[in-house]
């Protein structure tokens, strides 16, 4: 169980999340709404351990984000909003690179099926030559090499077509619920929020969000 | 260290044609400068024939001393080609060691031992003369007090007995002490370094160890390119904690850059005549474990690359000049003193083990690291 309690964040003055407090259970996904700049990005980079907040605990099945960040690391994969691959490099070499200094190690067969899984295709092209969407996929597919069991994802899914859209929401929607994981991602996407998340969390003032989903009956925690 | 390497050589693979240059820039760079500088001085020495009709030893030590001369550059021809030459103005002048200079010369006489031969374009003919002239006074005013001692020795029935090669040794050596006491009484704050002042002389392994810095530098731009991508977010997921994943690539880098460092030898030794002793190898890997980490560390102050460039070219162009390597002009700065302790190649360059800055860069990697490890955050 991931538990965040009255979590705040403050770039210098500026007060960015305030009093943030809601649990996340074992085989849960969760969404993340709310408006530019409403600080979802920074939400995820904190339950990532990349950044602290600055007031208010985390924790994950009691281990303290604070004092256990380093066991804690093992257990989370992130995908950040900007595409963090070698751009030099080939699909097969990127997940080659990531996987050895990865904590779990996967043959190369396991690597590349994970790849298929993400509906990504080409394994010898280099990165550079790829498309936008291609590249997301393989943002991903670098993310679940460690088989992480909380998996934050930072608008993963954009400029992806529709059908890969779909297929990659599938494979995260059996990896929650047939592997318990714990996923909270953020979208702009109200389709795809609706159709995968079991909740969804509206960050920021703006209640635009909430009105939006009210309607289609999805739980929707507010803060 | 297997998956540093693994990863490593992936990335390493992609821009292997810019490492590679940086690699052996110190090498290759240093061997061209080198032999380039040592061509252009010989083409201003001035071009001048010695025929020698005798073959003797001092006619064989006078062609020697004539080709050690940093005024001439000496071929040794027949007579006819010579003059031939001396026609085409391919030579400045021609000289004749005659048949029986040996022999002159022991017996004292300075007469008609050389002839000469010159053009109205001979324009270095008279200092180029002067100088020969002199060489031969040296010669047969040592011969003279050879057979002097020799001869005294004879009369007075001495124990011990000279050889007259014996003689004219010491007397050269002689020689070479007075002038060194001259020089240091002319310019007493100077250290002689060169026995022809007026030409540069460059050291190879000077050269060399200012190339390599400027290579190490600029070799060590990953650790600012790496730390601005986005990819740098992901290292915080690895199963190597930041200061282990540093360590290692350091080490690694210092390998990689020893590995090249063997070439430089080679290259240095077969082509260029240099000689290597065990505790220049000392010298040299403290100096390259310095300039790794001291990279290192530098390369942390930089957010972009392109203000590290330029921060790059200008600390190598200054260490040069204040090393004297690049200028030659020790002696502007005082050989001991602040600035030679805040210069990080001197104690290679002159000929030590580099210590002090090998702790200060220890330290400012260890500082750096750490600090890395206790805020652990992308
Ligand atoms: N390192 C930082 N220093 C100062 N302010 C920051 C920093 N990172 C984010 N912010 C500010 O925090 C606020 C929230 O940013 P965040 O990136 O979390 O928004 P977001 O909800 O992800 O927006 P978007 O939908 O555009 O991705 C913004 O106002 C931003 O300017
Ligand atoms: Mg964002």
């Amino acid at each position: 169980m991931l538990k965040i309690d009255s979590v705040t964040k403050n770039y210098d003055k500026k007060c960015v999340l305030q009093d943030l407090s809601f649990t996340v259970r074992t085989g849960e996904i969760i969404g993340l709404v709310g408006e530019n700049g409403a600080g979802k990005s920074t939400l995820l980079r904190l339950l990532a351990t990349i950044d602290k907040p600055s007031g208010g605990t985390i924790t994950l099945h009691h281990l303290s984000f604070d004092k256990d960040r380093n066991t804690i690391r093992k257990s989370i994969g992130y995908v950040p909003q900007d595409i963090a691959i070698w751009e030099e490099l080939t699909v097969k070499e990127n997940m080659q690179f990531f996987e050895r200094l990865s904590f779990k190690s996967k043959s190369l067969n396991e690597l590349r099926n994970l790849c298929v899984e993400m509906n990504l295709h080409k394994w010898d092209e280099p990165v550079k030559a790829l498309s936008g969407g291609m590249k997301r996929k393989l943002n991903i597919a670098i993310t679940l090499i460690h088989d992480p069991e909380v998996l934050l994802l930072d608008e993963p899914t954009v400029g992806i077509d529709l059908k890969s859209k779909k297929e990659i929401g599938s494979y995260l929607r059996s990896q929650a619920k047939e592997k318990n994981r714990m996923i909270i991602y953020t979208s702009h996407d109200m389709d795809e929020i609706k159709e995968l998340c079991d909740r969804v969390i509206n960050i920021g003032e703006d209640k635009f969000y909430q009105e939006l989903l009210q309607k289609s009956g999805k739980e929707i925690i507010s803060i | 260290m297997k998956d540093i390497l693994f990863t490593r050589l992936l990335l390493w693979k992609k821009k292997r044609y810019s490492m590679l240059f940086w690699l052996i820039l110190p090498a290759v760079g240093t061997y061209l400068f080198i032999t380039t500088v040592s061509t252009i001085q010989d083409d201003s020495k001035i071009p001048i024939g010695v025929v020698i009709e005798d073959d003797s030893i001092l006619a064989d030590q006078l062609l020697k001393s004539i080709q050690n001369s940093p005024l001439v550059h000496a071929m040794t021809l027949s007579e006819e080609i010579a003059i031939s030459e001396l026609e085409k103005h391919e030579l400045d002048s021609v000289f004749v060691i005659h048949e029986g200079y040996e022999k002159a010369i022991l017996d004292g006489k300075r007469n008609d031992v050389i002839s000469s031969y010159r053009t109205d374009l001979s324009l270095a003919y008279s200092p180029v003369k002067e100088m020969i002239v002199s060489l031969v006074q040296e010669e047969s005013g040592r011969s003279k007090a050879a057979h002097f001692i020799q001869n005294m020795a004879a009369k007075y029935g001495s124990e011990t007995t000279w050889s007259w090669d014996e003689i004219n040794k010491k007397s050269k050596e002689v020689q070479v002490d007075e002038n060194l006491l001259n020089t240091a009484f002319t310019y007493s704050e100077i250290e002689l370094v060169s026995e022809e002042p007026s030409i540069f002389t460059w050291s190879t392994w000077e050269i060399w160890a200012i190339l390599s810095l400027l290579s190490t530098l600029f070799l060590t731009d990953w650790v600012i390119r790496e730390r601005q991508m986005s990819v740098a977010i992901r290292y915080s997921f690895f199963k190597f904690s930041q200061m282990n994943l540093y360590v290692k690539l350091l080490l690694l880098y210092l390998v990689l850059f020893l590995l090249f460092d063997l070439l430089s030898i080679g290259i240095f030794v077969i082509f260029m005549n240099e000689t290597i002793s065990i505790s220049f190898l000392f010298e040299l890997v403290s100096f390259r474990i310095m300039l790794c980490l001291l990279s290192f560390s530098i390369a942390q102050c930089f957010r972009k690359v392109g203000s590290y460039y330029s921060f790059t070219f200008m600390l190598t162009l200054i260490l040069g000049i204040i090393s004297g390597a690049v200028i030659p002009i020790q002696g502007i700065v005082p050989e001991q003193g602040i600035v030679t302790l805040l210069n990080p190649i001197h104690a290679f360059i002159n000929g030590e083990i580099t210590i002090l800055w090998n702790v200060i860069s220890i330290v400012l990697v260890i500082l750096y690291l750490v600090r890395k490890e206790t805020t652990n955050i992308a």
